[in-house]
């Protein structure tokens, strides 16, 4: 059994009851939903606030999100927690995971990756949540928003994937 | 506006645990890996489907087995429209395609170093700033308060949350079943199946 939980990668079945038990973890211990894109809101206003003492005071959206006042909150916890969690499956499977290797990255695909960040973070906040937050969380309490979002995001990601494979040459 | 660093350490601790949970089982699924989330996709991979739709089935079983048996809950669903979350889900989508992560599994996979997760974290970035900076607009315009929608499934459809929850339930059996029928045939043990 040990042996079994040390695998590299759980079948999708196993892993997909663990994110369900984690969210109602959340849910009923500290009431809170998954999110992950919300961190990112607050990250960004750091980084401005570094250049612009004002930033906070003259962003109305950032003002929305920083009702307790302070920097490292539940949002920006749940990344690190994420990044560390990750780290923990990662280091203790019996066989690493197959990695990318490190320079192999052309110049398209850092820029194609870092579009999509953006355009994924400007989507997520507009729709009110991503993955994490619409998709699960919503999906999990039967919030309508999450079944739509979900909808709109295979409606047009699936295209856009055969798209960009054969303009963009992916090296994937 | 005056800063704190951090805000309760509870708050700190709590989160610090249900992220690690999170992310351990994120990377165990495979999806901080981008080349599972494009194959699915392509189609190619349908792991990330059967990862949500599991974790959907057995959260809202075990929620709605809470609310029936221990008492009533106030659900916190996401204050948006329905067209904002529909569009902007379309948006995500293409930005999926192109990363190959969506948020939690990008930072997930800067555990593993993952250039593109790198990249796509700063991208991240820039389009949270972006949004933050435009966002009076687009509430005003996409999101007015008068019609912020939380509905259920439950409110627009005339059935019971159990109808739906044994629903999803059947699928994600059903996704199993096929997976467990084809692994025989190509030989591999039965055992395997729960944890490949």
């Amino acid at each position: 059994m040990f042996k079994k939980l040390q695998k590299n990668r759980w079948s999708p079945y196993a892993a997909g009851l663990g994110i369900g038990i984690t969210f109602l973890l959340s849910f009923f211990v500290f009431n809170r939903t998954l999110s992950s894109s919300v961190g990112f809101v607050k990250i960004s206003a750091f980084l401005q606030s570094l250049f612009d003492e004002n930033a906070l005071d003259s962003t109305v959206y950032y003002k929305e999100y920083f009702e307790n006042h302070s920097w490292i909150d539940w949002q920006v916890c749940i990344l690190v927690g994420v990044i560390i969690g990750s780290f923990i499956a990662a280091k203790t499977s019996i066989r690493a995971q197959k990695q990318e290797r490190a320079t192999s990255l052309s110049f398209g695909s850092k820029l194609s990756s870092f579009v999509g960040g953006a355009i994924i973070m400007f989507a997520a906040r507009f729709a009110g949540g991503c993955t994490s937050g619409h998709a699960i969380s919503g999906g999990i309490q039967l919030a309508v928003s999450g079944y739509l979002f979900m909808i709109g995001v295979f409606l047009l990601g699936i295209p856009s994937a055969f798209v960009f494979r054969k303009f963009l040459k992916q090296e994937s | 506006m005056e800063m704190q660093i951090f805000s309760s350490l509870s708050d700190v601790f709590s989160a610090l645990g249900i992220g690690i949970l999170f992310g351990f089982f994120l990377q165990k699924a495979g999806v901080a890996n981008f080349r599972t989330i494009k194959d699915q996709l392509l189609l190619k991979d349908f792991t990330v489907m059967k990862v949500i739709l599991t974790a959907i089935a057995t959260g809202s079983f075990g929620l709605f087995l809470v609310r029936e048996y221990i008492g009533s809950i106030e659900f916190i669903i996401s204050t948006t429209t329905l067209p904002a979350a529909f569009f902007g889900g379309c948006l995500f989508g293409v930005g999926m395609a192109l990363l190959g992560f969506c948020p939690g599994t990008c930072v997930a996979a800067l555990a593993d170093m993952s250039q593109t997760a790198i990249w796509g974290f700063f991208g991240m970035i820039i389009g949270a700033f972006v949004y933050s900076h435009n966002a009076p607009f687009i509430v005003e315009k996409f999101k007015p308060i008068d019609a912020i929608d939380k509905s259920q499934i439950t409110d627009i459809l005339p059935i019971s949350p159990w109808f739906f929850i044994f629903f999803l339930l059947l699928v994600v059996g059903l996704l199993w079943s096929i997976d467990i029928r084809l692994t025989k045939k190509t030989g591999a043990q039965l055992n395997d199946i729960f944890l490949r």
